[in-house]
């Protein structure tokens, strides 16, 4: 199932003095089973791009196809539109209220008219997904800690089984270790189904070890796009609207130009590590 | 969308209006609510909208802004116009049938009231269009302050208005987000009968009042924290105060009057 942005505008407020461009002539083609990061600074368009995909915003002027289809055509179903395409928002708290786990993670697939046998099924099979216990099915979501309700939160997603699942600052507000756990579980996630996965952040350090592609926004417009070896390589760009290439990239890339034969676009901690001891025993002459 | 209400929401631009002491819009709209009463032929509603839309054209919020507005009272307009046509009671009735009677009187009151509570609704959101509801507070708070005298506890009340105006576009802004999560989750607000969509509701109020009674409580914390007791001794960053142009407006605003007397008294 494919996304395409086809020139795609959204202003808010048109036609007043708070008239404001979120996303100027936006041009994108996302893959099926594709693990894409977004990335930009605050107010860079991401979460507008986003609301697109599902239809909570229509564009403007330009076009939106899902699967082939126009998304603001009058007779689209915009119920059966979100869910295909799961939207998690940042904040847990925004969309918790039942009393208990279960029964929230229910509210999606309810929604989607299923049988009652359905409805179970998928809510227990969604929330083993993102690693909650059944000790906690029937606790209040509002008890749980902030790892726990963000879980709770794109199980609730999860099981309307969507192809595509689009996450807002899944790791915003977490501790590293929550979010590495967090991140991971989206990994394995995109891993076992397969589904199209889109990680929405300001952070290079958050995606660069997992998505297949970048896409980097800036004031409205996607102003990078391509594997994140090749888009670390615009690192003076980046800097210039805001945005850093990971630690680790910054560091081999340094000692490159320091002269050291190490290569300059390493992504993640083990990789740098291998090429750093790499580079250790050749200088002293151990062999590998 | 939500944000789309604009009835009494601030339009920001640099006006003479917007700049006026919050007082004298304060005092003007009070003015202009009570001069709306004070005549009885329809002679009375020239000086009236020559007043108002100068206002409008001086405070430069687009007209089509202000229409917008009225859309959100329509329905009252309506229900006041088609009670006054049916309900009041003439001589020669112009029209019959069934029960229903409308008499020529009946026309003229509906109409008299029709532009009244248009003009009266306009106004008033001319005020809000053109004053922030810091300035707004301030402003009551001034002018009400002679009631501390009787024990009355203006300052707090004050706070408490701007502390309710200030969170109403927070709340608008977590309502819409609240909805969206909702909707992600195939959640529908549009479809099916009244129960339906009354409990269509619950997930997005459950939320909103968590949310409201967290962010009181934060913000209970942060005042205290900045030693905040009441307004004794307490000094603004930026007091009010009358400048040239203030006066020139309460002077206007006494033409106007005498202008609306002189209508009464000779025009009925």
């Amino acid at each position: 199932m494919s996304i395409i942005f086809d020139h795609v505008t959204h202003k808010y407020s048109p036609g007043t003095t708070m008239e404001k461009t979120a996303l100027n002539d936006v041009n994108l083609v996302i893959n099926d089973g594709e693990f894409i990061g977004l990335i930009g600074h605050t107010g860079s368009g991401k979460s507008t791009l986003i609301q697109h995909m599902n239809g909570l915003l229509l564009p403007t002027s330009g076009t939106v196809y899902v699967d082939g289809e126009d998304i603001s055509e009058k007779d689209y179903s915009k119920k059966m539109l979100r869910s295909k395409v799961g939207l998690v928002f940042q904040y847990p708290e925004h969309q918790l209220f039942e009393p208990t786990v279960v029964k929230d993670v229910q509210f999606g697939p309810r929604n989607l008219g299923l049988k009652p046998l359905e409805i179970e099924y998928r809510s227990f099979e969604a929330l083993k997904n993102v690693g909650i216990g059944d000790d906690l099915f029937d606790a209040s979501p509002f008890e749980l800690s902030g790892g726990q309700k963000r879980r709770v939160a794109i199980a609730g997603v999860l099981a309307m089984k969507p192809k595509v699942l689009i996450l807002d600052e899944p790791t915003a507000g977490l501790d590293p270790a929550g979010r590495d756990e967090i991140l991971g579980l989206i990994s394995d996630i995109h891993k076992k189904t397969g589904i199209t996965v889109i990680l929405v952040s300001h952070s290079m350090e958050d995606v660069a070890n997992y998505v297949d592609r970048i896409i980097v926004m800036n004031a409205a417009s996607v102003v990078l796009e391509g594997p994140p070896k090749a888009v670390f390589t615009y690192a003076k760009e980046l800097e210039g609207i805001g945005l850093s290439v990971p630690q680790v990239t910054q560091i081999t890339r340094d000692l490159a130009n320091k002269g050291f034969e190490i290569s300059p676009d390493c992504i993640t901690l083990e990789e740098a590590g291998e090429e750093l001891l790499r580079v250790y025993r050749q200088r002293k002459g151990i062999p590998g | 969308m939500i944000r789309d209400i604009t009835l009494g929401q601030y339009y920001p631009e640099n006006s003479i209006i917007h700049r006026l002491d919050p007082r004298v819009k304060i005092v003007g709209t009070l003015v202009y609510l009570v001069s709306l009463f004070l005549f009885k032929s329809f002679w009375g509603y020239i000086p009236t909208m020559i007043f108002l839309f100068s206002c409008i054209h001086l405070s430069k919020v687009p007209f089509k802004h202000i229409v917008k507005g009225l859309k959100a009272v329509v329905m009252l307009l309506m229900f006041t116009l088609i009670c006054n046509i049916i309900f009041t009671r003439g001589e020669v009735p112009l029209f019959e049938w069934k029960f229903i009677r409308i008499y020529p009187e009946g026309l003229r009151t509906a109409g008299f009231m029709g532009i009244r509570l248009t003009l009266l609704i306009t106004g008033s959101s001319l005020m809000t269009f053109t004053t922030t509801p810091t300035q707004l507070t301030d402003g009551l708070e001034r002018l009400f302050a002679p009631l501390k005298l009787f024990k009355v506890p203006v300052h707090e009340v004050a706070m408490m208005m701007s502390i309710a105006l200030r969170f109403i576009p927070v709340l608008l802004e977590e309502t819409d987000k609240i909805m969206k999560a909702q909707q992600a989750r195939g959640a529908d607000f549009e479809e099916g009968n009244i129960f339906q969509r009354a409990k269509a509701m619950v997930p997005i109020l459950v939320p909103l009042f968590i949310s409201s009674f967290r962010r009181a409580g934060d913000l209970a914390m942060a005042m205290e924290v900045r030693c905040y007791h009441g307004g004794e001794g307490r000094t603004r960053m930026k007091p009010l105060k009358y400048k040239g142009r203030d006066f020139i407006a309460y002077g206007v605003q006494l033409l106007y009057l005498a202008a609306l007397i002189l209508v009464r008294i000779f025009l009925g």
